[in-house]
């Protein structure tokens, strides 16, 4: 299984070849890309920072739930960290099953996850300055969620 | 005793290091990390709810125990993946 942190352009194929096998009949693929805009604002580029060691972990924690509650063990994600452009691909992500439904499933819960509890945070440069987009504090009691505004800088 | 903490992202930035090392006391709690932080760079005081605070990678709760030995990071609201 790849949980990678990574510092240089992720490669799909790399991610979908991992998950190469007879029995598995569904391959799901999410791919989160830079784009030109945020909040209405104009975006010129972004840089992702991140823990290393413990967004490897968190992402292994994301696997595990999904194996707890989609029967899913065959997973790929990666993320970028480092100055990004507009079009480059931020986050990767590949859950093969041996049906589509459970590969669904398990791709859709791995983004919404990773952007909940896996240290990685963007700084977003654009026409209106530059902002930490500041999306999931994460509350330390329950290690879940809340809601954050985010933070000029 | 005195802890190293990792600072990330904004917390980085207004600390101007990547790690840096507060005095706290023998059997400190997560809770007594943020009364030497806070004292130490008050900015860190209008916003202390947002940031979580981890120890040995797990996010840790006001009660967790720090020790000097332990990998301890300060954790902004997280902005991973891509909408």
């Amino acid at each position: 299984m790849i949980c990678r942190i990574a510092d240089t352009p992720i490669d799909m194929d790399e991610l979908t070849d991992s998950l190469d096998s007879p029995e598995l009949g569904g391959l799901c693929t999410f791919v989160g890309k830079v784009r030109n805009h945020s909040a209405g604002q104009g975006v010129t580029h972004l840089e992702y920072h991140a823990y290393p060691e413990m967004a490897e972990k968190k992402m292994r924690q994301v696997a595990g739930e999904i194996e707890e509650r989609f029967g899913v063990t065959h997973l790929a994600m990666a993320h970028r960290v480092g100055t990004l452009a507009i079009g480059d691909i931020a986050v990767g992500i590949a859950a093969a099953s041996a049906h589509r439904d459970a590969a669904f499933k398990a791709c859709r819960y791995a983004i919404d996850r990773i952007k909940q509890i896996v240290p990685i945070w963007k700084k977003e440069y654009g026409e209106d300055g530059v902002a930490w987009v500041e999306g999931c504090a994460v509350d330390a009691e329950t290690a879940e969620p809340q809601k954050a505004q985010n933070q000029r800088v | 005793m005195k802890v190293r903490v990792k600072c990330f992202a904004w917390a980085k930035e207004v600390t101007g290091e990547d790690e840096i090392d507060l005095e706290v006391p023998e059997g400190a709690t997560v809770a007594d990390l943020r009364v030497s932080l806070a004292e130490r760079f008050p900015v860190f005081s209008g916003r202390m709810e947002s940031i979580a605070v981890s120890v040995n990678q797990e996010f840790a709760g006001e009660g967790t125990p720090v020790d000097a030995g332990d990998e301890l990071a300060l954790i902004p609201p997280i902005s991973g993946g891509c909408a």
